[in-house]
């Protein structure tokens, strides 16, 4: 027999617990998440179906409304890319290395998750604009960043980087060392290392962290407008357009719209969160 | 004092954990629950604690029903396995907790609440760590405490759950002794879950011998060793 | 050699892309003086919209710590049907965008949606002002509290909470006594973060906010406001105080990380 008998605490079962307070709690959180999440969620859902099939594909299929979501799309995608990337590079020199000031770059990666969205947006103008630091540098070579869809990709990537950097951290402080020295003793190139042994083992946080700044990129709005320009089919985004149509009191197009993005946003979370599980299951059938 | 314990059953998920274990534990009387993981007998303790309700069953205090009373109003005291001492509290505040929680009326003043945290600080020989954290004591210090916790609410019964497994060796000899030494200092009855064979028949006055949820036999260690009821309880006495 | 090439570019990121926005607020900000900067901060305007934001998080830090330890306990420490579908509810508004959320609110709420449409007739309005404001800021700052809370609350005190119960403490002090000291840190945590999201917030409060100059403008819708009217100065000086906001955040949020280790891992 076992030294510590199993406490039956500690299964997991249905239950009648002994402790007071279940009515209450639950009652205040089934109040507060009702008329704060469900609701409106449904009142969304409510409008898309009395919209129907036919009318949403026609506001679907409107050229200004495709316009808005290939920008919102292509220049998430951009910026979800420079963020794998960026927030690798970040997340690496992080974790692995000691140097005057790491604290406070590890500081600085949530900057963006504190600043409010609108005071970001009129920031990334100041500076990346003709007359701004960096805008004033870059304007002598042609490239215009304020106001064009590059201005949109930096915004989101101001916005969602931590993302990126936060999901990928914390696998890096997990990796074992021992393995890169054993890959290292059995000849490999630093290169063939990372590719080979580093790289797989940091995929769910890759995989996480991309898929929660794509997300969060897509419904950014206040960061995006200002630095953006908004212009119709050219550098008009997803969420402005949903705000345009509400101004206008076309609440079925605001609805339409607004309902194809979350459902994109909902479909990818579900599918992050698979795919991470099926990629973490991997790790410990083999462990 | 008498508890009455009355065929009392209880089923997880369709799977019985306690079929009509029944057993009596009399005044200032020390018994044990005894069997191995799975038997049942922390259930059978929890349910006496009243942090479990039984299916089907009494509980019967001096002949008064106390099934449906909740587990505050028994005032039994419990001696947690893992100790459950608040770690955000002094040791003299987490003997003084059950102290304090009472109803303006039947409560002491602060001056008595002291006098009474000293006492059993003096009783379980730690006068001088009123002070300390839990964090800041040894394992056998804080089981100490939880014994005083437990006894400074006046308790009709004493329920202890495993009171020892998380200790040395050595620690777990020496403490065995003194618990039973407070237990009839303070002429409280007591229930001990166990699983040690030696700590059972060591402290106990009676043992209730546990398996697959039923009480096999209950008897003075004597008894069980020289005429075991059951198989399993003839198997389980003599592999230890 | 690696070892520099890498550091060097990784600070160069985080200067290029999260340092210098910053630096250009305050150049901004100051270009034309302080006293220029404190004209503009203590315009009536901007400080009208000071107050509502504060206004707001006033309102929303105690409803949202309320909602949060509530929640947090219930599924923490019972088992009930649709718990898992409470959960999945409370951690939804991280995934919906603001202008989205901010349109679900008007559909609902709104003078044409079910619920405000019913409420109409009664002379009562949620959209427009400061009760669609409070109602949107609450939606997007659900999930903090809960967050923080409810971790801690999952690996401790259940125990302590049972030892409690049969000392004769009732509900009330339990949670007084016992389960509070130790969620205490985590629940300040969320609260500073869902409070700093909650003064930011922009895209949906814009949507509902109704932008009527002087009175239902906060303080980022202001900004914009500002910025419009091509009154940068304004702009940029009433930005200086959200920067201030979210400085101040990272500073609070570092402390508690350093005195309490088991919260900040997580953004």
């Amino acid at each position: 027999m076992t030294a510590t008998p199993v406490s039956p605490w500690r299964l997991p079962r249905r239950r009648r617990s002994p402790l007071p307070g279940l009515g209450l709690t639950l009652g205040v959180s089934l109040v507060f998440v009702s008329l704060i999440v469900l609701l409106p969620l449904l009142g969304l859902g409510w409008q898309l179906a009395q919209l129907g099939w036919s009318d949403y594909l026609w506001v679907m299929s409107d050229a200004r409304t495709l316009a808005s979501l290939r920008v919102t799309l292509t220049a998430a995608a951009a910026a979800t890319l420079v963020n794998g990337v960026f927030g690798l590079l970040l997340a690496w020199v992080l974790v692995r290395y000691r140097f005057p000031g790491r604290a406070a770059l590890d500081a600085l990666v949530d900057l963006p998750f504190a600043l409010p969205t609108a005071v970001a947006g009129i920031a990334l103008v100041a500076l990346y604009g003709q007359n701004g630091w960096v805008g004033s540098l870059l304007a002598p070579l042609g490239l215009q960043v304020a106001y064009s869809w590059s201005g949109i990709v930096i915004a989101m990537v101001f916005t969602s980087v931590p993302f990126a950097v936060r999901a990928i951290q914390p696998l890096i402080e997990e990796l074992d060392p021992a393995e890169e020295a054993a890959a290292l003793t059995l000849g490999a190139s630093r290169g063939q290392i990372f590719r080979t042994i580093t790289l797989p083992q940091l995929m769910p946080g890759i995989l996480t962290g991309t898929g929660l700044s794509f997300v969060r990129s897509l419904g950014e709005f206040g960061a995006v407008i200002f630095i953006a320009g908004n212009i119709p089919y050219e550098t008009e985004i997803a969420s402005l357009l949903i705000m345009i149509r509400l101004d206008e009191f076309d609440y079925p197009a605001a609805a339409a719209i607004a309902g194809t993005m979350l459902g994109l946003s909902l479909v990818l979370l579900v599918a992050i969160n698979l795919a991470q599980t099926r990629l973490y299951r991997r790790y410990e059938r083999g462990a | 004092m008498t508890l009455t314990v009355q065929s009392i059953s209880k089923r997880y998920d369709g799977a019985a954990v306690l079929q009509d274990a029944s057993i009596t534990i009399r005044d200032g009387e020390f018994v044990a629950l005894l069997g191995p993981s799975g038997s049942g007998k922390t259930t059978l303790l929890n349910v006496i604690s009243g942090l479990v309700q039984p299916d089907a069953g009494q509980l019967l205090l001096d002949g008064r029903d106390i099934t449906a009373l909740p587990a505050g109003a028994r005032r039994f005291g419990m001696v947690f396995q893992s100790y459950a001492l608040f770690r955000h509290m002094t040791v003299a505040q987490n003997i003084g907790f059950g102290l304090q929680v009472l109803p303006r009326g039947d409560r002491l003043d602060k001056a008595g609440r002291a006098a009474k945290v000293r006492e059993l600080l003096a009783m379980i020989e730690m006068p001088d760590l009123g002070d300390r954290y839990p964090a800041q004591l040894s394992g056998g210090q804080q089981q100490r405490v939880a014994m005083a916790r437990a006894l400074a609410i006046d308790p009709a019964l004493l329920l202890l759950d495993e009171p020892f497994s998380a200790l040395d060796a050595k620690v777990r000899h020496s403490l065995r002794g003194s618990v039973r030494d407070l237990q009839r200092r303070v002429g409280v009855a007591a229930i001990l879950v166990t699983h040690d064979q030696a700590e059972a028949f060591e402290v106990a006055d009676r043992i209730a011998v546990m398996n697959g949820g039923r009480i096999e036999q209950i008897g003075t260690p004597e008894e069980l060793r020289a005429a075991p009821a059951t198989p399993f309880v003839q198997d389980f006495l003599t592999a230890a | 050699m690696l070892r520099r090439t890498l550091i060097a570019l990784a600070v160069l990121f985080a200067a290029v892309v999260i340092v210098l926005p910053v630096a250009a607020i305050l150049s901004r900000a100051f270009a034309e003086g302080v006293g220029a900067w404190w004209a503009a901060v203590s315009d009536p305007e901007t400080l009208q919209a000071v107050w509502l934001t504060v206004l707001t998080a006033l309102i929303v830090l105690p409803l949202n710590i309320l909602f949060g330890l509530c929640a947090a306990w219930a599924i923490a420490r019972f088992r009930f049907p649709g718990r898992r579908a409470l959960l999945i509810l409370i951690e939804i508004p991280f995934a919906v965008s603001p202008i989205v959320a901010g349109l679900c609110f008007l559909l609902v709420y709104g003078a044409y949606g079910p619920v405000g449409g019913a409420l109409q007739p009664y002379g009562l309005q949620l959209m427009f002002n400061l009760t669609g404001i409070v109602m949107v800021s609450l939606f997007v700052t659900c999930p903090f509290v809960v967050r923080e809370v409810l971790p801690v609350l999952q690996v401790t005190g259940e125990d302590e909470e049972k030892a409690a119960l049969t000392l004769g403490a009732n509900g009330w002090q339990i949670f007084r006594h016992v389960t509070l000291p130790n969620v205490t840190w985590a629940l300040v945590y969320g609260a500073i973060l869902a409070t700093a999201r909650a003064i930011g917030e922009f895209g949906a409060v814009s949507v509902v906010s109704g932008a009527i100059r002087g009175q239902t403008m906060t303080l980022p819708l202001q900004i914009e406001l500002l910025y419009n009217d091509y009154n940068t100065t304004g702009a940029f000086a009433a930005a200086t105080l959200l920067t201030a906001l979210a400085l101040l955040t990272l500073v609070l949020r570092g402390a508690i990380t350093a005195i309490h280790p088991a919260h900040g891992a997580r953004p």
